[in-house]
């Protein structure tokens, strides 16, 4: 008999919340809302406490919008190493149960106990031990979806395990249509703002209204996307949760929400050059180079939305700012139209290894490489600060703020 | 098929650099803690129990299944004891393709061969 999957995915509720909470009791109980600095321009909420959301409070809001809707709200600021560090405490608890845990996001982990239950008994009652489990040891509550894939499990989760007082819920193969069918069109993983316009355009307003149509039509209209979507609302999911299954990266990139509008040239132009490096010392920390470069700009004027995404071929493979920069200055020379700047953002594409290269007669290309290399070696060593370049010490240079940062918000 | 369809969590999933690095550092030391804990030096009993098998393989000729350590390295060999040399301790071993010898230190686990 073929051994029935037992795939569950643990969400920490309210994450940075429940982590402040944890850290600091008095917290409990209170409206809590994570939230970065308004005067840099990071003045959006992250994550509020089960208390604030009863006000209507919402992860996304700008600050002044939360004050509105709960004037005694309790703002506090993120602290992403505290958040980093509970997040893979929690991986440590799973990694008691499995040695399969794949985490999804930082309060998002996929854990896999597939032939376990010899070992555990039951996953339902492994799942509500794991609950009890992150509660007693990190003060954090957990949500458990468990299906027989993937899918399903992330659906339980997120459509009934949030919403349940046990925090945790079961679909399978048997259930999935019963439980899920009857579902708004949006509530689907993987169906977007625009993609639920499109679908209810077309008279699908629940995920079975989806799962009804012959699978040619979605595959028809958008691809292996539409087909994905068809078996999403079918819960068949081919993901697989081993370790190193996962597609290597296709590009990697940085973009940054500046602190003020910049309309100098040459200040957004040293944040480009900040880009650019960051992008490629995290390429060659993959062992790729980059084939296309992509600039992104957005205008500062919320009103009348300005800005570029434009993306060029780069004359060979490089994963150096030397090499790079000059088409990511290009770039931005060409397409920007002169009117303040409120966030941009540098990207490589098309990786390929970088141990293989064409040779050059006229560019001695391992001179770069050397340079470039020492240069990582005293980066990861001393910090992105040891070692940067004259123009980060003009106005518009922003590596030493950034370096404050993890993931654009404060340490 | 494309890769969209075996990997769509893989393809949306929202991991910082930084927590991507803590975790590759976490799994770097649960592998070195395993490696340690596999390549404990045995315990007393253990070498008694070593002991025995090895004179029972050079007495009765009884195949042993020896797991040892070379330069970090495990190496694993199946035969018969047949001679041990003092000064240093080493073991030397009739294998399949002719005799080993093994330094006793080395030596991480030994069993009857199945």
């Amino acid at each position: 008999m073929k051994q029935r999957k037992a795939i569950l995915l643990a969400d920490a509720e309210s994450f940075y919340a429940s982590v402040e909470a944890a850290q600091n009791p008095s917290l409990r109980g209170k409206p809590v809302a994570v939230c970065g600095d308004p005067a840099l321009r990071h003045g959006i909420v992250l994550a509020a406490s089960r208390e604030a959301k009863a006000y209507g409070v919402k992860a996304g809001q700008p600050a002044w919008e939360c004050r509105r809707l709960c004037p005694e709200i309790i703002f506090i600021r993120p602290h992403m190493e505290k958040y980093l560090e509970y997040s893979l405490e929690m991986t440590r608890i799973f990694e008691q149960f499995t040695d399969r845990v794949v985490p999804y996001s930082i309060d998002e982990q996929f854990l896999d106990l597939s032939g376990c239950e010899r070992l555990w008994g039951d996953p339902r009652e492994t799942a509500r031990r794991i609950i009890r489990q992150v509660w007693e040891k990190l003060g954090i509550r957990c949500r458990i979806g468990l299906g027989e894939n993937p899918l399903q499990a992330k659906m339980a989760c997120d459509r009934f395990a949030k919403k349940r007082a046990d925090a945790f819920f079961e679909l399978d193969s048997a259930s999935y249509a019963a439980h899920v069918w009857p579902l708004p069109i949006g509530d689907l993983f993987g169906i977007g703002t625009r993609m639920e316009l499109h679908l209810r355009r077309m008279a699908v307003r629940t995920i079975g209204h989806l799962a009804r149509l012959p699978r040619e039509i979605p595959a028809r209209l958008w691809g292996v996307n539409g087909l994905l979507l068809w078996l999403n609302a079918h819960g068949i999911d081919y993901s697989s949760l081993e370790a190193g299954a996962a597609p290597p990266p296709k590009g990697v990139g940085h973009c940054a929400t500046l602190p003020r509008d910049y309309a100098a040239p040459e200040e957004i132009e040293t944040v480009l050059l900040e880009l650019t490096e960051a992008v490629c010392f995290r390429a060659r920390a993959l062992g790729k180079m980059g084939t296309t470069v992509h600039v992104y700009c957005r205008g500062a004027d919320f009103n009348h939305p300005s800005g570029f995404s434009r993306q060029k071929k780069l004359p060979e493979p490089a994963a150096s700012g030397p090499e790079v920069y000059p088409t990511v200055r290009q770039l931005f020379r060409r397409h920007w139209d002169g009117r303040p700047v409120r966030a941009v953002g540098v990207s490589l594409s098309g990786l390929v290894n970088r141990r293989f290269y064409q040779l050059s007669l006229f560019n001695r290309r391992e001179i770069t490489d050397a340079l470039s290399d020492a240069m990582d070696e005293i980066r990861e060593r001393f910090g992105p600060t040891a070692l940067f370049r004259a123009a980060s010490l003009t106005s518009g240079g922003q590596l030493f703020t950034r370096a404050r940062l993890i993931g654009g918000h404060e340490r | 098929m494309k890769k969209k369809l075996y990997h769509q969590f893989a393809c949306s999933s929202l991991m910082l650099p930084e927590h991507r690095a803590a975790l590759a550092r976490h799994r770097r030391e649960e592998a070195w803690k395993e490696w340690q804990r596999r390549h404990a030096p045995p315990d007393e009993q253990q070498l008694e129990q070593f002991q025995r098998l090895v004179e029972q393989s050079m007495q009765a000729g009884l195949p042993l299944k020896i797991t040892c350590l070379e330069k970090g390295r495990e190496r694993c060999f199946t035969g018969v004891a047949h001679r041990r040399q003092p000064h240093p301790d080493k073991l030397q071993v009739q294998v399949q393709e002719g005799t080993v010898t093994i330094p006793l230190g080395a030596i991480i686990n030994l069993e009857a061969a199945p």
